[in-house]
């Protein structure tokens, strides 16, 4: 006791734990013999001592040897005192937990009697084996505990911990030492069996016990087991770790990740110490070739075989046989393996590629069974979703096949072996539908040619750049594409999706300005019907894509070979091809029409040859649009033949299992699937398109030139699928090239697209979709393009004439007239504001007599001679002006005065408005269309023209065709009369003077028998108003409502604009009197209305006379006229009032 | 005519005009297209991109000629006047990147004009430009580049040579002599030819056989009003001035047409020459043999038959064997120079076809040339970018080009065949 005061007098911090101590261990003492009255004191004493030694090592001083004995005693007489069986777990756990603290100091100092002791203890305690053989099994914790203190008898020790006063080596010594000791011949059964307790408790479904298990387990593997004794322990460690690792004897599904890299880190020492290359080289169970020494001793048999029985109990020689033996059925484990590639958590899938890359560094020579295996392994890590995973699996890969490593010659070969043979494989996956394996096998793929293409262009590293150069081997002129690409091909069989998503209509999408880029236009995607699964069809692809960008330029050789055989014809294998060859182009080229975003184009070195490739490609792509859709029909009887050539090739090519699982799935006989894929072909081109652009940003802008047109027109296509894919392919372009719209791009290159569209309207070579282009372009780039599209409006005509048979072109044509008049409304609405109306000059006379008065004093008068110069007024036929205008130009402008067309009325027409004339002009011809729906078209087409026009312009071509206009009136198809309707209103409203005469001469009649004939048909119509003598439709959509409409606003804009000759007018009144009937659709009374407020203008004793005798409030004469099935008295009273 | 593929349409078409189109060439290296109309703008387009480089009114009226001449563009404008202007670069990498290498991009550059020759244009005759080759004007130390050759001042009948850059006429009223000699009145013979319609200013090769004593003899074919071509070579001593046409003789004379002639042709090499006019013929004058003794002059000018009267242009393609001829009707006939066998008619123009230019067809070989006058560091840069840009195919599909302008004032671009194997 007095040593002990003086020790701790010499260490201030010793001394104050004694104090602490001193009163926790003289009642532990007194108390050693264990009493169910003392067991409660000697547990709570117990815990004050672990709390204190706990709080003095976390102050991080050392305990000196005195007082590790003076706490020691009461501990080891409470073991002396107490048989086992009566010691409670309670306690022992406690006293365990003390002694694990104080064997974490002890380890420095204490001699190996002790060190044996305790270990021994604690062993028993795991195993449950103390005492006499039979002692009780201790609960997990007390077990835990043990383990706990046996970990800080064994783990090592750095010479950082190395106590203050004690020699820097001493941790080195110290470990030799123990190990010595530990491997004496009385020892190792205790080795062995603390060894076999280990693993019982390292099975516990108690946590920690199982983790603390583990790690003794590992130390004690790895440190303390003699070499020659751990074959003997191989296959029972083996077996529990595996069990462990993939969680056997839980009921959960996967076992805890630290456990899982604990018991994977256990095996790998296991399987290191006992198979390991260098142990076994020693023993001569392999044998290494380095040089050529070792060659020719190669056929001398083994100098030395081990007998067994010469070796001491429980070891095992290392001899070939022994080695051939567990190392089969250690490939059987590691197999079992597999699934832990899919764990869940990164601690387990950290710890399998420490663990593969291990074993694979290792056990090169012993083990090369399992190369592959092992490889497979780190190429799924490397495919992880987490990143650290994937990084930490191609670090272990870039160690394994550093320069340094002597046997990554084999581990390069077994990887290339590894991508030939799932590239081989694919086919026959894909076409049994095995949608996970075909997952693996394109990752495992992915995974290889991402390693090469991440990692040769680091650090140069020779292994990693030949593995780029066995891909581009395959993928090069030398690589048999012919073979195994056909192969390929004809598994991978695309249809188009069922259904196409999109979030508004394409030409809305393209007409709005969405400047907020939330709705980014995602390509749609194309789907394979031999893989289901999303995640396999994703795999695939980012193999073909890893395979590109792992690949050098002489992967061209591969694309240029899909990109041949994808244009040769429209058959699913062409479309397969075409996809391939995307899918190559996306990786060389380092894009992905997938992801959204734009990847910084700055981090990538320009690649000319890549570039060079890519611009030809994109442009034969563009020139081999026309033939491909014009071939189309010549192609059909080829095909089949092309079909079974491919067929021939596969059962030659591919293993003979292919005919076997063509039995079992008769795909290709169940459903007849279509011999060409014209639309899947040309979303496949639009897809090369867009990465074209995409590699070549903003240098593909000279592009745009040949490629415009076939993305417009893939844009107007009927199928939705194919404009959604143009959609997307000109937001992929645009966002590329660095516009800030579509709508921008089409405008910076109008020229290119009308260029192209003019040239498909010639007499040559006549593409009906072309119209759509052009009215598309005419309705976003709108003036511009109008001016310069003269000729393409000319040509319009021109095929017109030719092709006025074909309904198809005739409407899309006129469509595009259409589109071009819209714009000029817009330009003109803008540039000029609506002219006054003319006055209507019927008003005056019966207004006031002024103009008499004026007119008599005047009569005498000589006429005014009207000098004005109306201007380069057209002076020959309408339909030629072009020609005589030239003429003038030519002769006058020399001679005349420059100012003299400034004197003029009119202006000269604006390049609008001259080719609006130009279409007015020659439109009229088609009013006789054989053909309603265009006669309708024309009709509605001039009534637009109307209000843009200039009279000079318009009327004489009114005139010319005016019997024609007249005519339709009388049409069968009332959609056409009301067409004609409309015009004549637009005609009435804004050239009214001009329409005088006609309207009441020719119109008014036509309109009479209209309304009769309509009253008629109304009668009939299941449209039709109910109620008491109701007029026209519910509806505000069918025909007769509308030309109702049109009726009425052209008397309206009549009766406004024009002298109106009395008679006439009577029959007016009179004849709309029944559209003021309240049963009468609004829109048509309010109509009924102004008319009749107009008429009042004019005539204001007619209308009151009329409407008030039909509303029977006159009596005498005019009662014959009053009608009581009408209820107008609303809106006669409306009109009234007005006066 | 049956083994023939069917001709084509046109590649493109330009749209960068208002008024009929008059004039057309290529540049030397086959980047740029000349293009002149009736209202006197003059567009440059890159062959490139197909759009403009520059687009400026260069004359009150319409355009005679254009032609690049080295650093140089020259136009010829029937408001009586040659602008040499300073050509505009830009290089094509910078024209295709260009941000918003747009088809309505408002600011094209205009040209400088570097100075300007009053001349007589009221017979529309276009000039003739001859440059001299480096070597040649440095041997004899003057600072003369080129030659032009234009209609006399006074009289249109006749023509003058000036010299350019310093604008001197070198030879004035060339073809007076001939007339006056014979008509003391001043009138009359003269008359008979008629004003020139075209003419083509050229030396003989250095190793024909007809001119031994001199290496190059400067000559002069004229094609006139009446239908005729008379060829005119200068015995005087060179560089030196002269008057009234002394010094130049006719050496022969050939009247194949019944009407005026509306275009000639000359061939690269200068080794036969091709007329048309508003009627059907196209006569084909040998240079080379016609004039030598022993050789009637009906062997060496033919006339050929050709289905369709009122052609307005005719150009020789670099390899003289093709020619085409654009009509009166729009259409481009092509024939074979040495049969006036038709090879095929293009149509697009619906109205007259007023201009046909046939691209280099080896702008590799004058690409060199060109880079000798300019200064070699940004040439070297330049064709990386082409090359990067175009392929040699692209280039050699764009020898092949045609281009047609017509009174429709639209630029039509074909590309043919070689019309090589046949």
């Amino acid at each position: 006791m007095a040593s002990c005061e003086r020790m701790a007098s010499t260490a201030p911090d010793s001394q104050d734990l004694f104090r602490k101590l001193k009163p926790i261990c003289v009642p532990i003492l007194e108390n050693a013999l264990l009493t169910p009255s003392s067991i409660p004191n000697v547990s709570k004493l117990l815990s004050q001592l672990v709390q204190a030694l706990q709080e003095f090592r976390e102050s991080g001083s050392y305990l000196t040897q005195s007082l590790i004995s003076y706490t020691f005693f009461p501990l080891s007489s409470i073991l002396r005192r107490n048989s086992s069986s009566s010691i409670p777990d309670q306690i022992l756990e406690q006293l365990l937990n003390a002694l694990g603290i104080l064997c974490d100091q002890w380890w420095w100092s204490c001699d190996m009697t002790t060190w044996g002791q305790v270990f021994m203890l604690c062993g028993s305690v795991i195993g449950g084996i103390e005492g006499k053989g039979k002692g009780k099994d201790r609960d997990d914790e007390t077990k835990e505990a043990a383990a706990r203190c046996l970990w800080s008898l064994l783990r090592e020790r750095t010479s950082q911990d190395t106590p203050p006063g004690l020699h820097g080596d001493r941790a080195q010594t110290r470990l030799v030492e123990f190990c010595t000791h530990s491997q004496t011949e009385q020892f190792i059964p205790i080795v062995g069996q603390t060894l076999n307790s280990l693993l019982g408790s390292a099975l516990s479904p108690h946590l920690p016990l199982q983790r603390i298990s583990l790690q003794v387990l590992r130390v004690l593997i790895a440190l303390y087991a003699p070499e020659s004794f751990v074959p003997s322990i191989l296959p029972g460690v083996v077996s529990i770790t595996t069990k462990i690792a993939l969680g056997i004897s839980g009921n959960k599904g996967w076992a805890n990740g630290a456990i899982v890299a604990l018991s994977l880190a256990v095996m790998q020492q296991v399987i290191v110490r006992s198979i390991g290359d260098d142990v076994c080289l020693k023993e001569g169970a392999v044998r290494s070739v380095v040089d050529l020494e070792d060659f020719a001793q190669f056929v001398k048999p083994p100098e030395m075989e081990i007998k067994s029985d010469e070796l001491p109990r429980y070891f095992t020689a290392r001899t070939s046989t022994w080695l051939r033996a567990s190392t089969s059925q250690l490939h059987i484990a590691l197999n079992t393996l597999t699934p832990l590639v899919t764990h869940p958590t990164i601690a387990a899938l950290l710890g399998l590629c420490a663990f593969a890359e291990t074993i694979l560094a290792s056990t090169s020579l012993t083990l090369p069974q399992s190369q592959p295996l092992l490889l497979s392994f780190l190429l799924s890590l490397s495919n992880s979703p987490f990143p650290k995973v994937s990084q930490t699996a191609q670090e272990s890969f870039s160690n394994l096949l550093s320069p340094t490593n002597s046997n990554r010659h084999s581990l390069i070969q077994t990887l290339l072996h590894i991508s030939k043979e799932n590239i081989s494989a694919l086919p026959r996956l894909i076409s049994s539908q095995a949608d996970a394996k075909v997952d693996h096998a394109a990752g495992q793929i992915e995974a290889i040619c991402r390693l090469s293409g991440s990692l040769s262009s680091t650090h140069k590293n020779v292994g990693l750049s030949s593995v780029s150069g066995g891909i581009d081997l395959l993928l090069g002129p030398t690589g048999g594409i012919e073979k195994w690409g056909w192969s390929l091909l004809a598994v991978l069989d695309f249809v188009s999706p069922a259904i196409a998503i999109s979030k508004a209509p394409v030409a809305q999408l393209l007409l709005e300005d969405n400047s907020d880029g939330a709705n980014r236009i995602s390509f749609p995607e194309v789907t394979l019907k031999n893989v289901q699964s999303r995640s396999a069809y994703a795999a695939l692809s980012r193999m073909f894509r890893a395979l590109g960008s792992a690949s050098s330029e002489s992967s061209f050789y591969a694309v240029e070979w899909f990109i041949s055989t994808g244009y040769k014809g429209h058959t699913s294998s062409a479309v397969a091809a075409l996809w391939c060859a995307a899918r190559l182009l996306e990786g060389i080229g380092n894009i992905s029409l997938d992801h959204e975003g734009i990847a910084d184009p700055s981090s990538q070195p320009r690649r000319k040859a890549l570039e060079k490739f890519v611009r030809g490609l994109a442009r034969d792509i563009a020139e081999s649009w026309d033939d491909g859709h014009d071939e189309q029909s010549d192609n059909v009887p080829e095909e089949p033949k092309v079909d079974n050539d491919l067929h021939t090739e596969i059962i030659k090519g591919v293993n003979p299992i292919h005919a076997t699982l063509q039995l079992i799935k008769p795909h290709s006989s169940s459903t007849p699937k279509p011999t060409t894929q014209p639309l899947l072909h040309q979303v496949l081109s639009l897809h090369l398109l867009s990465i074209s652009a995409g590699i070549l940003q903003a240098r593909f802008t000279p592009l745009l030139i040949h490629v415009l047109y076939p993305i417009l027109r893939s844009l107007v296509s009927p199928v939705s699928y194919i404009s959604l894919t143009a959609l997307a392919t000109l937001n992929f372009i645009t966002d590329y090239t660095s516009y800030a719209s579509p709508a921008n791009l089409l405008l910076s290159h109008f020229d290119y697209a009308l260029d192209a569209v003019s040239r498909r309207l010639t007499h040559r070579w006549l593409d009906i979709e072309a119209t759509k282009v052009l009215a598309v372009l005419v309705r976003l780039v709108g003036s511009d393009v109008v001016q310069k599209a003269g000729d393409v409006v000319e040509e319009c005509f021109d095929r017109l004439d030719e092709f006025h048979g074909y309904e198809v072109i005739v409407e899309g044509l006129v469509e595009v007239l259409g589109e071009v008049l819209k714009v000029i409304e817009m330009d003109e609405t803008l540039s000029q504001p609506t002219q006054g109306k003319p006055q209507p000059e019927g008003v005056i006379p019966t207004s006031s007599l002024q103009p008499l008065f004026e007119w008599v004093a005047h009569r005498k008068d000589p006429p005014e001679v009207d000098d004005t110069d109306y201007g380069p007024a057209p002076r020959g036929p309408w339909g030629e002006n072009t020609v005589p205008e030239d003429e003038t130009k030519e002769e006058d402008q020399p001679i005349n005065a420059p100012s003299q067309p400034e004197a003029s009325d009119d202006p000269p027409p604006t390049p609008t408005q001259a080719l609006t004339k130009q279409i007015v002009s020659r439109s009229i011809y088609f009013l006789t269309h054989g053909s309603a729906v265009i006669r309708a078209r024309i009709l509605m087409l001039l009534s637009s023209a109307t209000p843009v026009l200039p009279e000079s312009a318009l009327l004489p071509s009114i005139h010319q065709a005016w019997p024609f206009i007249l005519k339709r009136l009388s049409d069968k198809e009332p959609f056409v009369v009301s067409a004609t309707a409309t015009l004549i209103e637009s005609l009435a409203s804004h050239v009214g003077d001009f329409m005088g005469r006609r309207i009441w001469d020719d119109v008014w009649p036509r309109f009479q028998s209209i309304l009769k004939q309509l009253d008629k048909a109304d009668a009939q119509n299941a449209l039709a108003r109910r109620g008491r003598s109701a007029v026209g439709t519910e509806s505000a959509y069918t025909h007769s409502h509308r030309l109702y409409r049109s009726i009425l606003k052209t008397m309206i804009a009549a009766v406004n604009g024009v002298h109106i000759q009395d008679n006439a007018i009577w029959q007016v009144i009179l004849a709309f009197r029944r559209f003021l009937h309240s049963q009468v659709h609004e829109e048509l009374q309010g109509y009924a209305t102004e008319l009749y407020i107009s008429i009042g203008r004019n005539n204001w004793d007619a209308v009151w006379l009329a409407l008030t005798a039909t509303s029977g409030r006159l009596e005498g004469e005019m009662v014959f006229m009053k009608e009581e099935i009408w209820d107008i008295d609303r809106n006669v009273g409306v009109i009234l009032s007005r006066e | 005519m049956a083994s023939l593929p069917p001709p084509p349409s046109p590649v493109h078409l330009l749209r960068s005009h208002f008024s009929p189109v008059n004039v057309l060439s290529f540049s030397n290296d086959n980047e740029r297209l000349y293009s002149g109309d009736t209202s006197g703008l003059v567009v440059i387009t890159s062959t490139r991109s197909l759009r403009a480089i520059a687009s400026w009114k260069a004359h009150s009226d319409g355009l005679l000629g254009v032609e690049e001449w080295d650093a140089h563009i020259i136009t010829h404008g029937r408001d009586n006047k040659i602008h040499v202007w300073a050509r505009i670069d830009e290089f094509p990498a910078a024209a295709s990147i260009r941000l918003g290498g747009s088809a309505s991009l408002p600011g094209l550059p205009t040209p400088n004009l570097r100075y300007s020759l009053d001349v007589n244009a009221l017979n529309y005759c276009r000039f003739s430009l001859l440059p001299l080759l480096q070597a040649e004007h440095a041997i004899q130390n003057t600072d003369t580049e080129a030659l032009i050759a234009v209609p006399n001042l006074v009289e249109s009948s006749l023509a003058d040579v000036w010299t350019l850059p310093a604008c001197q006429r070198l030879h004035a009223a060339i073809g007076k002599q001939e007339s006056s000699d014979t008509e003391s009145d001043g009138r009359g013979n003269r008359q008979a030819e008629g004003i020139i319609m075209s003419m083509h200013l050229f030396t003989t090769l250095p190793d024909t056989a007809s001119s031994s004593s001199s290496p190059r003899e400067l000559r002069l074919l004229c094609a006139y009003e009446n239908g005729g071509v008379i060829l005119r070579r200068y015995t005087g001593p060179e560089n030196k001035k002269t008057i009234e046409g002394i010094g130049w003789q006719v050496a022969w004379s050939s009247t194949l047409h019944v009407e005026s002639v509306m275009a000639m042709a000359v061939s690269r090499a200068c080794t036969f020459a091709l007329t048309v006019s508003a009627d059907h013929l196209v006569g084909r004058y040998d240079l080379i043999s016609a004039g030598l003794p022993g050789v009637s002059l009906e062997d060496a000018c033919k006339v050929y038959r050709t289905k369709k009267p009122g052609n307005a242009a005719i150009a020789i393609r670099d390899d003289g064997k093709v020619c085409a001829i654009g009509g009166w009707d729009g259409k481009v006939r092509l024939y074979s120079t040495k049969t006036m066998k038709p090879l095929g008619t293009l149509e697009y123009h619906k109205q007259s076809c007023q201009a046909v230019a046939f691209a280099r067809s080896t702008p590799s070989m004058e690409k060199e040339h060109d880079s000798t006058v300019q200064s070699g560091l940004l040439e070297v840069t330049d064709d990386e970018e082409s090359d990067d840009e175009m392929s040699e195919e692209e280039m050699r599909k764009r020898g092949l080009w045609l281009v047609a302008g017509g009174k429709d004032s639209r630029l039509s671009v074909w590309t043919l065949m070689s019309f090589d194997k046949r």
